[in-house]
């Protein structure tokens, strides 16, 4: 039986340095990502926000909880709010190891109402709505390349 | 040093960790090989671990303790050891050259990260007592156990993180001693302890509580004392929760309710003043031997002969066990008694929660009181606006309300002026010895 799981999460960026600073330790991140999460049969999103890291992960449940406590102890981003963590049926993102979305220099989310919220359901909702948002837009800059 | 050579004797299974014992050696070994000369301890706790265990079982819990040692192994690669001293309390020693303070704010950054367990997120939180000390002026386990009492401080101040101060090792003897010596006077039988608190060790205070309205002194609040025979004077928030913790405040308790009820009958029939009503302080953790307090009370109430109605229990706002308080508090009322909600305003229930008891009185907190006549016109203005906000609220839940803490004429003006009837405080009267009731009663506005 598949024991496919699906997280969420946004962090706060801790990468001091402008822009093109940021952008080196994304494809370091991205870089690193592609080797490891091919091993552990890891695929996901990342998302650059104002300021925030969303990304979403799926994978086999250990290898979920293997690669999430790695993320933790990445001290390029701090105040880690997880968003969703379930089982799924399928993946959202099977053709990436970690596909990178952008960067946004707006925010996207309203990240205080998000931290703020005790509603685990409502927080489950808005980590799908999440996710959706980023198949959407892998799926828009898929389009844009392939084009 | 002879250092213990079993490993399982050292090697804690659950965490992979040095334990106590093995992990104090280790630092101890270290400190010299390195000439070390200052030694700095973080000892953490993880904050309300118990409550995770009983949500998640046992079996997610030891993992999740597992995790965080390996999580504190991964960020403090500068530590000179990490060891778990027990249950879900670690020890981190550094080296004088680290940064301490830099270090407690990774600590707290790291330990609340999340952590994603069997389809569980968990995030935790800790609760930090650190000491630094010479190495050559004290061994390690000195050091260590000051970090310890800096942690205990910081449990018992509700302080996240506490720097250890020689005091604090002097407080954690002293309620070591009252534990100790509230032992011997109560782990006995009940009519032995009966008969120890007939030697007057334990007590009773009696605050009248007044009714503007009708002018007159209505009852009074029975409050515990302990003169201890050395020691002297010891309040109750010295030593209930030593015996709430000592598993002996069903006796004290049961105590507590018998003296107080047939001391306010006797004071009844010798004034003829037979509705004066007595309140009653119930530990929360009486609450858990649901069997014990009812019987308690129902004895109470037959050896005093006391009509129930005039009984009010006191239970306050801030019992972690207010989710199972419904059902108990339904059988102390079908006795007859009144129920009061104590220090009302200063615990975390919510009102939703407060609507299932069964009340019939709130008790506004002192700290509320004491405000009213602040010379800082904002602390009175808000003061003001929370005495009224409380005041409205028991009218909306139709329950009666006891001002607590009056002391002065002007906070008693305010608080009539907000509609209060019921007032208790030193304006009126200090708790006074059963004996002088009746003076009192005598004397007062009756």
């Amino acid at each position: 039986m598949s024991n496919l799981y699906q997280l969420s999460y946004i962090s706060k960026n801790l990468i001091a340095g402008d822009k093109h600073a940021l952008q080196l330790q994304i494809k370091s991140i991205l870089a690193s990502s592609s080797t490891n999460n091919v091993k552990l049969g890891i695929t996901g999103a990342l998302l650059y926000s104002g300021g925030y890291f969303c990304q979403v992960i799926e994978g086999e449940e250990e290898h979920i909880e293997v690669l999430f406590e790695s993320i933790q102890l990445d001290s390029r981003h701090a105040e880690v709010t997880v968003l969703n963590f379930e089982k799924v049926r399928e993946r959202s993102f099977s053709e990436w190891s970690m596909a990178f979305v952008g960067i946004e220099d707006s925010l996207r989310f309203d990240i205080t109402g998000l931290k703020d919220a005790k509603d685990q359901d409502k927080m489950k909702q808005t980590g799908r709505n999440i996710v959706n948002v980023l198949e959407n837009l892998v799926r828009k800059k898929q389009a844009t390349q392939t084009r | 040093m002879k250092i213990e050579n079993s490993k399982e004797k050292q090697i804690d299974a659950l965490t992979n960790l040095p334990n106590r014992l093995f992990g104090c050696q280790l630092v101890e070994g270290l400190l010299v090989k390195n000439n070390e000369q200052i030694v700095q301890v973080i000892v953490l706790e993880i904050s309300r671990f118990g409550q995770i265990s009983d949500s998640v079982g046992n079996v997610l819990a030891d993992r999740i303790l597992a995790m965080a040692a390996k999580r504190l192994s991964a960020v403090f690669t500068n530590a000179l050891c990490i060891y778990r001293t027990h249950g879900d309390h670690f020890c981190l020693a550094f080296s004088g050259c680290v940064d301490l303070p830099v270090e407690i704010e990774r600590l707290q950054d790291f330990a609340q990260r999340p952590f994603a367990i069997s389809g569980n997120v968990i995030v935790l939180s800790v609760r930090i007592g650190f000491a630094t000390a010479e190495v050559k002026k004290q061994p390690f386990s000195d050091t260590m156990h000051a970090a310890e009492a800096a942690l205990h401080y910081a449990n018992n101040n509700a302080l996240k993180v506490c720097r250890f101060e020689p005091y604090m090792l002097e407080n954690a003897k002293k309620s070591h001693q009252v534990a100790n010596d509230l032992r011997c006077s109560l782990v006995t039988n009940a009519q032995e302890l009966f008969n120890a608190i007939a030697s007057e060790e334990f007590y009773l205070v009696y605050q009248p509580i007044i009714s503007r309205k009708q002018n007159k002194v209505t009852g009074f609040e029975a409050l515990l004392r302990w003169k201890h025979p050395l020691r002297g004077l010891i309040m109750p928030n010295e030593f209930i929760h030593i015996a709430e913790e000592i598993g002996v405040m069903d006796v004290l308790g049961a105590w507590v309710l018998r003296k107080a009820c047939l001391d306010i009958v006797k004071l009844q029939k010798k004034t003829q003043l037979t509705d004066l009503t007595i309140n009653i302080n119930v530990s929360p953790v009486q609450f858990l031997e649901v069997e014990i307090l009812i019987n308690a009370l129902e004895n109470a109430i037959i050896e005093s002969g006391i009509s129930p109605e005039l009984i009010c229990i006191e239970i306050t706002e801030s019992s972690e066990f207010i989710n199972s308080m419904p059902s108990i508090l339904q059988r102390v009322k079908k006795l007859g008694c009144q129920i009061a909600i104590d220090d009302f305003g200063t615990g975390y229930s919510s009102i939703v929660k407060l609507t299932t008891l069964p009340l019939n009185l709130l008790k506004v907190d002192r700290s509320f009181v004491f405000e009213l006549d602040s010379q800082d016109p904002i602390k009175s203005q808000q003061a003001l606006l929370i005495a009224r906000c409380v005041y409205g609220l028991a009218q909306a839940l139709g329950l009666d309300v006891i001002t607590e803490g009056v002391e002065t004429t002007e906070q008693l003006a305010i608080v009539t002026k907000l509609g209060a009837d019921l007032i208790q405080g030193f304006h009126y009267a200090k708790p006074m010895l059963e004996t002088e009731m009746l003076n009192y009663l005598n004397q007062s506005i009756t």
